[in-house]
């Protein structure tokens, strides 16, 4: 993974010493809270229901084992011994004290980390593929053009007083994993007739309030362009962007109200001013990036580990954790390994520091030391040999980090609410605590198969609903909470967003609904199909009214 | 207004004129900051009168239109009617990219740890209300002009460039 | 709608620590039981002024009025579920546990804050 230069360092603690003078200046009264807001989003500092809270940057959702154990050890001497992985891959602390926060980003830079851009009007942390390097079907690490963007887009003088904020996500994937279709700007890596390495350009992509798939601006920009076609994006976007109206900043509604050619047009008559600098080419400097993403010299194995065809054929329960929460490697012998955060009634993405140091551990153990973070809340190991499965396994039972529920109806993404989130305008976390208590059995998990249930607690779907096969969006209704549900939502590459299904839901009714939806599916589908073939064949109508059918 | 230039709090002998006043005469202070309408209605007899001419533009005026009268001005400043609204920096890093070679103004509500992002995209002088330099003195317009050293982009100015930095270390 | 009430108390967020706090009449307490209550419309305008002067004064962020009912033993708890979430002071999934220390700290003109050097 990218280490720092001295330059990065550099930047790093300036950046730190910065933020240090600007809460003195705050705390004297110099910045008033107007003043100071955007300069304390930028670094990552929201104030919320409870108290303050830290979005640490987790670049592109890769760490090392140090850098977990530094946020553990964050965690319990600033914060209340937990943290909370996010739908952007990042990690959030909930408990900081604003005086304590610049300690806290010295200690973070320390292991190369902070909380630069996780918030504000600005490009936030690029997003990738959470088996970047590994995964079976990839065709290039999306890794490399990650970090390059990460720091081309870093305290950028022209671009950090945008709109509204900005996400942007690669993949390099033959399947997109990497939600690209719903971002700012996506991109896919790909590859011309002449084998030339370059991208293929998405933009206008967004939830929210209005969610949009994103348009194809290119089909292919060389690598050489990447920054100077981005910036062009940035320059339309910073020029003529919306700033009347905050629920109508984002790109998207841009693209929208503009048009997708007048869009593209806009895009290419920018990037065609914009002078070449030949002195560094961005080649270059990727080529130096990707160094730090060589993959790792792997054992040769053979494919089938004769070690773990044993334990699978003794243990049952190993056995199913294996055949849900491992996913095909490029090397043989090697294994994706996601360590769920997801146990039954657990609040979806947390966990306590010791979880946190178990996980550095295991990482230390069978990973190379390298974890990453999905955008699914959920923890990967990404370099785990077939023969030490079981062994870690072990490892993660004794820290409760081995539910056997990947992808599967538990593996709930859950923004954290109104339980900790100001906007927030119902709670998230107990409707998916309530679903994973009811779907606790992993015998029936496995048969109901693969189905992503994505709750928001406001319309500012930081739970992703829109993109569920079933989406809760909590919402007030006549003084109390209600939630609507969405159905067929997909954030794949066949990108769908979700419908709604009709009248909302009283807190204590989700569940009940959900589970009627659910044995409707299981009564009603064919051999082999999941849930969401079985909604595509029998189509929204039908499927939504089981929601509301009589016990 | 106060004016900072290079960290400190300056003098500024431009002058917005009167609207209703006639400026067009050799009373009238030599250096004016006119409105657009102003300039694009007044500004080549204003040049002739020997008054050295700057524009002020609204952040939403194309860059490009301006620069058929680079030659003519020696200011143009740039309106930001809030600290959040960043359409200036583009503005400006237009301009330089243009050519222009005059003095670069963002004018209105910047606070003091904008200072450096304004410089590298091309500004030279920041313009605020009085009741934002108190509270604001020059010592955190120093501050905040020095806060980061070194800047990861290329093509604009100021800060040490870290690619460049990589490179030469090679 | 949210259900009006002739009563209010008003709260905001201790800056330097980030907690919910009420404006009491011993200043800013943790505890809302303990807030002051404005009756009517000209008293809550009043009651926020103060606050605002503290958040003028760097102690506090993000004044608001909160609209309470006033319970047997006259205090008052909120009527939204939003803020009867936020006077709880931990997530609604925890177990009981005490809530943040208290801050307090008088309220009112003090005269300048002090330059705090963190």
């Amino acid at each position: 993974m990218y280490r720092y230069d001295e330059f990065d360092h550099q930047f790093v603690r300036e950046r730190v010493a910065q933020f240090r003078g600007q809460v003195e200046r705050r705390l004297s009264g110099a910045l008033n809270e107007e003043e100071f807001k955007p300069l304390r989003l930028m670094n990552g500092l929201y104030l919320q229901l409870h108290a303050y809270m830290l979005r640490v940057a987790i670049p592109y959702g890769t760490l090392s084992s140090r850098q977990m154990r530094k946020l553990a050890d964050i965690a319990e001497r600033y914060d209340r011994g937990y943290g909370h992985f996010t739908t952007r891959q990042n990690i959030q602390l909930n408990w900081p004290k604003l005086k304590d926060v610049p300690d806290i980003l010295d200690e973070l830079a320390d292991v190369e980390m902070h909380a630069i851009q996780t918030s504000g009007n600005c490009i936030r942390n690029v997003t990738a593929d959470p088996y970047s390097g590994v995964a079976a079907d990839e065709i290039a690490d999306p890794r490399p053009t990650c970090e390059l963007l990460r720091q081309w887009s870093s305290n950028h003088p022209e671009f950090s007083f945008l709109p509204r904020k900005f996400k942007i996500a690669v993949t390099g994937a033959g399947a997109d994993r990497a939600v690209i279709k719903f971002h700012d700007i996506g991109l896919r890596i790909v590859e011309s007739d002449e084998g030339r390495v370059g991208y293929e350009v998405w933009a206008g992509g967004g939830l929210g309030r209005t969610p949009m798939i994103g348009i194809k601006v290119r089909d292919f920009v060389p690598a050489v362009d990447l920054l100077r076609y981005v910036e062009a994006i940035m320059r339309v976007y910073n020029a003529e962007g919306r700033r009347d109206n905050k629920y109508k900043a984002r790109i998207k509604i841009l693209v929208h109200e503009k048009g997708g050619e007048a869009f593209r047009d806009a895009v290419e008559g920018e990037f065609a001013r914009i002078p070449l600098d030949e002195s560094i080419p961005v080649e270059k400097e990727l080529a130096r990036i990707q160094q730090f993403f060589t993959p790792p010299a792997y054992e040769t194995l053979p494919d089938t580990s004769e070690v773990l065809a044993g334990s699978l054929a003794a243990q049952p329960d190993f056995a199913r954790w294996v055949r849900v929460n491992t996913r095909p490697h490029k090397a043989p012998g090697y294994t994706i390994a996601v360590i769920s955060l997801k146990p039954t009634g657990g609040a979806p993405g947390d966990a306590t520091a010791e979880q946190i140091r178990a996980m550095a551990a295991a990482a230390d153990k069978f990973s190379l030391g390298e974890l990453r973070v999905s955008a699914e809340q959920n923890i990967i190991l990404p370099y785990v040999k077939k023969s030490d499965l079981h062994a870690l396994w072990q490892d993660l039972e004794d820290g409760e980090l081995a539910s056997a529920n990947a992808e599967l109806i538990s593996d709930v993404v859950a923004c954290p609410g109104l339980d900790y989130c100001a906007l927030a305008t119902a709670r998230s976390i107990p409707i998916a605590q309530e679903i994973t208590e009811r779907f606790a059995d992993p015998a029936l998990q496995e048969k109901i198969g693969p189905i992503r249930i994505k709750i928001s607690g406001c319309i500012n779907a930081c739970g992703h609903h829109h993109v569920g096969d079933i989406g809760i969006l909590g919402l007030e209704k006549t003084g109390a909470e209600a939630y609507q549900i969405t159905l067929g939502g997909d954030p794949t590459d066949s990108a769908a967003i979700g419908e709604r299904s009709g009248p909302g839901f009283p807190a204590e009714g989700v569940a009940d609904a959900i589970e009627k939806l659910i044995h409707f599916y299981l009564e009603k589908r064919r051999d082999g199909e999941n849930f969401r073939q079985t909604y595509q064949r029998l189509g929204h109508n039908v499927m939504k009214e089981a929601l509301y059918a009589a016990h | 207004m106060p004016l900072i230039r290079d960290g400190h709090f300056a003098g500024d002998d431009w002058v917005r004129p009167d609207p209703d006043g006639a400026f067009v005469d050799d009373a009238s202070p030599d250096k004016l900051l006119l409105p657009l309408s102003v300039f694009l209605e007044h500004g080549a007899a204003l040049a002739e009168a020997g008054k050295r001419l700057g524009v002020e533009i609204s952040n939403d005026v194309d860059p490009d239109s301006l620069a058929p009268w680079f030659g003519r001005l020696h200011l143009i400043s740039v309106l930001f009617p809030k600290s959040a609204d960043g359409r200036g920096y583009s503005i400006a890093t237009r301009l330089r990219r243009l050519g222009y070679k005059g003095e670069l103004r963002a004018t209105g509500r910047l606070i003091a740890d904008q200072y450096a992002l304004a410089r590298s995209c091309g500004f030279d002088t920041v313009e605020i209300s009085g009741a934002q330099a108190e509270r604001q003195p020059e010592a955190h317009w120093l501050e905040a002009e020095r806060a980061m050293s070194l800047a990861y982009q290329r093509g604009y100015g100021q800060l040490r460039n870290i690619l460049s930095a990589r490179w030469t270390a090679r | 709608m949210a259900k009006k009430s002739a009563f209010n108390i008003v709260t905001a967020n201790h800056l330097l620590e980030g907690h919910s706090v009420f404006l009491s009449e011993d200043g800013w307490t943790g505890d809302h039981r303990a807030a002051r209550i404005a009756s009517g419309p000209e008293e809550a305008a009043e009651l926020e002024a103060l606050a605002q002067a503290d958040e003028d004064g760097n102690r506090v962020v993000g004044v608001y009025l909160v609209a309470v009912e006033v319970d047997e033993s006259g205090a008052p708890e909120p009527i939204h579920y939003r803020e009867k979430m936020r006077v709880r002071a931990r997530p609604s999934f925890w177990p009981d546990a005490p809530k943040p220390r208290p801050a307090r700290f008088p309220a009112g003109d003090q005269g300048k804050a002090q330059h705090v050097s963190i």
